[in-house]
C-alpha cells in the first residue's frame, strides 16, 4: 500500500463536497422539516455544523498520524484486539449505509425513469461501475472525483439560481412561527448528522490523509470541503422549503425532485429540466456511492491485512448487493436509515474522538511523515 | 505430457543455442587474431556468389598486391564506387623502391592517401564484415592486411519530401518525414541546431534489423522518462519491424484501452515542438511516422497550426474541435435515449415533427440508429480502402443511398440521417486519427448500453469512458493531465491556446529537468510601435 502521497487539497476538498451531496440531497428538506417544520434550513446548517466537527475530529487524528489510516492508527492507540473489534464495527456499518444509499438510489430512479425495470439491474449496474472504478489507486480515484465535481456542484447552484425568484420568503420562519421546540432542533439536527452522506463524507478523509501530499492539504481540504459541501445544502433546502413551504415540502418523497420539474429555462430550449438533472443525481450519486464503497473496501483491506483495496474491489460486491435489496420498501428504506444512521454517529463522530482522546492522555503519535 | 514437453523443450533449448553459435565464434576467433584475405574471400564468395545481385571486383595495388572489393550492386552508388574508391586505388604508383611493406603500412597508406571517400571504416569480424555488406557498404580486401576497410556506398532511391497526408495544415510547414530514417534526422537536426538534442541509435527485430533513433533533448527531458522508453525498447522480442506502429503497441502502458498512449506524427515541426516540450520522439528506419512519448489526451486534439495561427481565433476552433469530439461520442446514443425513453424532454412543437419523421419507420430508434452508423462505417472504410478512381462513384452511392433513398423508402427518419451526419462528421474533425478512431468505436458499446438502460445506461457508460480515461497513464504521465490531476499552468493550453507569450512553462505533468522555456524573459516590448508608451519614451 505505498502509493506515493499526490492528493492536493483541491481533490479532497472536492471529494468531500462529491460524497456529501448525494442522492440524499433530493431528500434532505423533506427530513428536515418533518422534524421541525420551517426550521429545516437551521437545522440542516446546525446538523452540517456536527457534521464539520465530526469531521475536525478525523483530520486532528490525522495530524497526530500523518502516514496512517484510520485503523491503523486506532491499532497503535487500544491495542489490536479492541481496534480490530471496532474497525469491524466500521467495515460493518459502511456495508449497510452503502447498501441503503445504492437502494435509496435505485428507488428514485425507478419512480421517475423506470417503472418497469427491476431494481436489482439498477443497484448491479450501479455497484459494477463502482467496484470497476475502485480497481484505481486512491490517487486515481481523487483524480476522478476532481472532474465531476464541476458536474455536480454547478448545476446546482443552477437550480438554486433558476428557482430564486420562485421563492416565497415568507415560507422561512427559521426561529419561531414553527410551533417547535427547542429539543426538536438537537433531534433535528442530530437526524442530519446522522444522514448516510455525512458519515461518507466524513470518514473518506480518513482514507485520503495517508495519500495527501501533506496533512496541511487534507485539513485546509476538509474545511473547505464541509463548507462548500454545507454551503450548497443548505442552499438547497433554503430554496426548497423557501419555493414550497413547510407544509408541501413534506408531501413528495424527494422535494428536490419536485423542485427540478417546476423550474424552466428562461428559453424553451428543453421542455422539462428534471431528466437532465437525473443526470446530475446519477453523478452525484455515483461519487457518493464511490465513496462509501472506497470506505468499505478499504477498511476491508486493513482489516483482513490485505496488500491493496483493491483486491475486495469485486469480492465486496455481492454482500454490498444483498444489503443494497434488504429493505423491503421505501418507507423501511428510510426507516432502516435513520436508526442506522443514528447508531453510525457513535461510530464516526464518537469512536474517533474517543481515540483522539485516548490518544491525548497516553501521548501516541505516529510516525512522523519522512517526506 | 505437456510437462514432459516442457521439460524436453527447456533441455533441448540450450544445445540448439550451442550448436549455432560455436562456428560463429571460431570464425571470429579466427578471424580476429589471423585475418586471412583468402579466407574471407573465399567465404564472402561461397555466401554471396551466387546472389543476382553481389559483384565482386578484383584489382592489384601497385601492380603486385592483390585486392579485392565487394559490393551488393542494388544497395550502392557504383559511381561513388568507381570514382571514390578504385580509381584511386589504381592509380597507386608501381613499389618499385621495395620499400618495407608490412601489411600495417599498407593499411594506413590505403586510408590516410589514397581513398577519397568520406566515410571509412576498419572492421575485422566476419560477421560485421557481411552485416556491412548487406547494409550497402563496400567491403575493400587487401592482401597481406589485417582487417577489412568498409566504405560508405549506400545509396537507395527514396520519395522526396512532401506534405504529409494525414496531417493537413493551412498554415505551417509543408514538409514531412518520409520513410528514411537518414532524411528524418536532417530534418530534425535542421530545426535543433543544438548540442543538447541526441539521437540514439538502437537496433529491434530479429530478421528486419530495423534501425531504430530515439530523439530527446538532453537537459530538459526527464532523464528516468528517457530510461524508462529505452528499457521497454530494449525489452521488446520480435523479428520484425515494419512500421513505427509495431513499437507503439510494444511501448504503450495499457494494450487494451481503445485510446491510444502514443502520438504519431509525420510532421518535423510537431516532432520539434514536443521535443522542445520534454517529451521523447521516436523513428524507425522505413515508416514516416514518429512516435512521441509520452502523450496525453489532450495532445490529440491539437493541431499544429495552432501555434502558427493567431490565439483567440485558435481557441475558439480548439473548443469547436472539443465539441464535436463529444458530439460524434455522444449524439447517437442521446438521441436514442430521448426518443425511446425520454420523449418529454421534446420542447411540444418540435415533436410533431418527429413523430410525423418516424411514423413510417418499422424499427425501435436503437435499431435504426445503429444500422445507419454501421452503413456509415462500412462506407468510410470503402472510402479508405478504394483506389482513387473509383473513389467519386462510392461517395455519390453514399450520399444517396445512406442518405435520401433510405428515408424515402421509410427505412429511417430524416433526423436519424441528421444524426448520424452530425456524428460522422465530429468524428472527422479530430486532428488525429488514433483518437477518433477510439471514440468512433466507443459509440457502439454506448449505444448499446442506451438501448437498454436510457439515459441511465448512456451516462454509466460515459462514467466509465471518463474514469478509464482518467485512470490511463503514457510512461507514467496521467492521460488526462492538465484537467486532472488540475494543472492552471497546464490549462493555458488545453481548452484554449493561450498566447505565446504567455506559455512560458513546459508541461508540468513531464515533469522536465528545465522548467522554464525562456530562461530570462526580457521586458516585453510594446506591440504598437507609435504606441502612447513608446513616443512618450522617444520623447525624453
Amino acid at each position: 500500500m505505498r502509493e506515493p502521497r499526490q492528493i492536493t487539497a483541491t481533490q479532497t476538498m472536492m471529494t468531500i463536497t462529491n460524497s456529501m451531496v448525494g442522492v440524499s440531497v433530493l431528500a434532505l428538506p423533506r427530513i428536515a422539516s418533518e422534524q421541525v417544520n420551517s426550521g429545516a434550513v437551521l437545522i440542516t446548517i446546525l446538523g452540517l455544523f456536527l457534521a464539520f466537527v465530526g469531521m475536525m475530529i478525523i483530520a486532528a487524528l490525522g495530524i497526530r498520524f500523518p502516514n496512517d489510516s484510520l485503523i491503523q492508527s486506532s491499532k497503535a492507540i487500544i491495542g489490536r484486539p479492541l481496534s480490530y473489534l471496532f474497525g469491524f464495527f466500521i467495515f460493518l456499518f459502511f456495508i449497510i449505509i452503502v447498501g441503503l444509499i445504492t437502494r435509496e438510489f435505485s428507488f428514485i430512479l425507478s419512480s421517475f425513469l423506470f417503472p418497469d425495470t427491476p431494481a436489482t439491474v439498477l443497484i448491479g449496474t450501479m455497484l459494477i461501475v463502482v467496484a470497476i472504478t475502485t480497481r484505481n489507486d486512491i490517487t486515481t480515484i481523487s483524480y476522478i472525483q476532481f472532474v465531476y465535481f464541476p458536474f455536480i456542484a454547478f448545476p446546482i447552484l443552477l437550480l438554486v439560481f433558476l428557482a430564486f425568484p420562485e421563492m416565497d420568503i415568507r415560507q422561512l420562519r427559521p426561529f419561531v412561527g414553527n410551533q417547535t421546540t427547542f429539543q426538536d432542533f438537537i433531534e433535528g439536527s442530530l437526524i442530519i448528522a446522522a444522514l448516510p452522506f455525512v458519515h461518507i463524507g466524513s470518514f473518506i478523509l480518513s482514507i485520503y490523509i495517508p495519500h495527501t501530499q501533506s496533512t496541511k492539504h487534507a485539513i485546509r481540504g476538509s474545511i473547505f470541503g464541509a463548507i462548500l459541501s454545507g454551503t450548497l445544502l443548505s442552499l438547497i433546502v433554503l430554496v426548497t422549503v423557501g419555493v414550497f413551504g413547510m407544509n408541501d415540502v413534506r408531501n413528495p418523497l424527494w422535494p428536490v425532485y419536485v423542485l427540478t420539474r417546476m423550474i424552466q429555462l428562461p428559453f424553451e430550449l428543453l421542455e422539462r429540466l428534471d431528466i437532465l438533472f437525473l443526470i446530475i443525481w446519477i453523478l452525484s450519486a455515483f461519487t457518493t456511492i464511490l465513496s462509501g464503497y472506497l470506505i468499505v473496501i478499504y477498511n476491508g483491506s486493513q482489516l483482513f491485512n490485505l496488500k491493496s483495496h483493491r483486491v475486495l474491489s469485486y469480492l465486496m460486491l455481492p454482500i454490498v448487493f444483498i444489503m443494497a435489496l434488504y429493505p423491503q420498501d421505501i418507507l423501511q428504506l428510510y426507516d432502516l436509515l435513520r436508526t442506522v444512521g443514528l447508531y453510525g454517529l457513535l461510530i464516526t463522530m464518537l469512536y474517533p474522538l474517543l481515540l483522539l482522546l485516548v490518544a491525548f492522555i497516553r501521548k501516541k503519535r505516529g510516525a512522523v511523515n519522512e517526506a | 505430457m505437456n510437462l514432459w514437453q516442457a521439460f524436453t523443450k527447456k533441455r533441448n533449448k540450450e544445445p540448439k543455442e550451442t550448436t549455432e553459435v560455436p562456428p560463429t565464434k571460431e570464425n571470429q576467433k579466427n578471424n580476429s587474431i589471423v585475418f586471412s584475405y583468402k579466407k574471407v574471400v573465399e567465404h564472402i564468395q561461397l555466401q554471396f556468389g551466387k546472389e543476382q545481385d553481389f559483384r565482386s571486383r578484383e584489382i592489384e595495388l601497385g601492380g603486385e598486391i592483390p585486392a579485392t572489393i565487394f559490393f551488393l550492386c542494388s544497395l550502392v552508388d557504383k559511381e561513388s564506387i568507381s570514382k571514390d574508391v578504385i580509381q584511386p586505388l589504381l592509380l597507386l604508383p608501381n613499389n618499385n623502391e621495395g620499400e618495407n611493406q608490412d601489411g600495417e603500412s599498407i593499411n594506413e597508406f590505403v586510408i590516410k592517401k589514397c581513398l577519397y571517400h568520406a566515410e571509412i571504416q576498419v572492421e575485422n569480424q566476419l560477421p560485421t564484415i557481411v552485416t556491412n555488406l548487406l547494409r550497402g557498404n563496400t567491403i575493400l580486401l587487401i592482401d597481406g592486411i589485417q582487417n577489412a576497410i568498409v566504405i560508405n556506398t549506400k545509396k537507395i532511391d527514396k520519395r522526396s519530401i512532401s506534405q504529409p497526408d494525414t496531417e493537413q495544415v493551412i498554415r505551417g510547414p509543408r514538409d514531412g518525414f518520409i520513410e528514411s530514417l537518414e532524411t528524418n534526422v536532417a530534418l530534425l537536426r535542421e530545426r535543433l541546431p543544438i548540442a543538447d538534442f541526441k539521437v540514439k541509435p538502437l537496433e529491434i527485430g530479429s530478421l528486419t534489423k530495423s534501425s531504430v533513433c530515439l530523439f530527446y533533448i538532453e537537459g530538459i527531458a526527464n532523464p528516468s522518462l528517457i530510461k524508462d522508453v529505452e528499457d521497454r525498447l530494449s525489452k521488446i522480442e520480435i523479428d520484425r519491424i515494419l512500421d513505427a506502429g509495431y513499437i507503439e503497441q510494444f511501448i504503450q502502458d495499457n494494450p487494451r484501452s481503445p485510446f491510444p498512449q502514443v502520438k504519431n506524427t509525420e510532421r518535423p515541426d510537431v516532432a520539434v515542438g514536443n521535443l522542445i516540450e520534454g517529451r521523447a520522439i521516436l523513428m524507425v528506419n522505413g515508416s514516416p511516422f514518429a512516435l512521441i512519448v509520452p502523450a496525453t489526451f489532450i495532445m490529440f486534439y491539437q493541431s499544429s497550426e495552432d501555434y502558427n495561427e493567431r490565439t483567440n481565433m485558435t481557441s475558439i476552433i480548439r473548443f469547436i474541435r472539443l465539441v464535436s469530439i463529444v458530439f460524434s461520442l455522444i449524439t447517437p446514443s442521446a438521441y436514442v435515449a430521448v426518443i425511446s425513453y425520454h420523449p418529454e424532454l421534446i420542447p411540444t412543437a418540435f415533436s410533431v415533427a418527429i413523430t410525423s419523421g418516424r411514423a413510417g419507420v418499422p424499427f425501435p430508434a436503437v435499431i435504426e440508429v445503429f444500422v445507419m452508423e454501421a452503413a456509415m462505417e462500412i462506407l468510410r472504410e470503402a472510402t479508405v480502402r478504394m483506389p482513387k478512381q473509383v473513389g467519386g462513384a462510392l461517395s455519390i452511392v453514399g450520399v444517396l443511398v445512406v442518405g435520401q433513398a433510405a428515408v424515402m423508402a421509410g427505412f429511417v427518419s430524416p433526423i436519424t440521417v441528421v444524426v448520424i451526419a452530425i456524428t460522422t462528421i465530429g468524428s472527422f474533425s479530430t486532428p488525429a486519427y488514433s483518437m477518433a478512431t477510439g471514440f468512433r468505436m466507443l459509440r457502439f458499446p454506448l449505444l448499446f448500453l442506451t438501448g437498454i438502460l436510457g439515459i441511465y445506461g448512456l451516462v454509466l457508460g460515459l462514467i466509465l469512458i471518463i474514469n478509464h480515461l482518467i485512470s490511463l497513464r503514457s510512461f507514467g504521465v496521467p492521460y488526462f493531465s492538465p484537467i486532472s490531476p488540475m494543472n492552471w499552468g497546464g490549462m493555458k493550453d488545453t481548452f484554449i491556446r493561450a498566447p505565446l507569450r504567455w506559455l512560458i512553462d513546459r508541461p508540468e505533468e513531464l515533469k522536465v529537468a528545465n522548467k522554464k522555456r525562456v530562461q530570462n524573459p526580457k521586458e516585453v516590448p510594446a506591440t504598437n510601435p507609435l504606441g502612447p508608451e513608446n513616443q512618450k519614451g522617444g520623447g525624453s
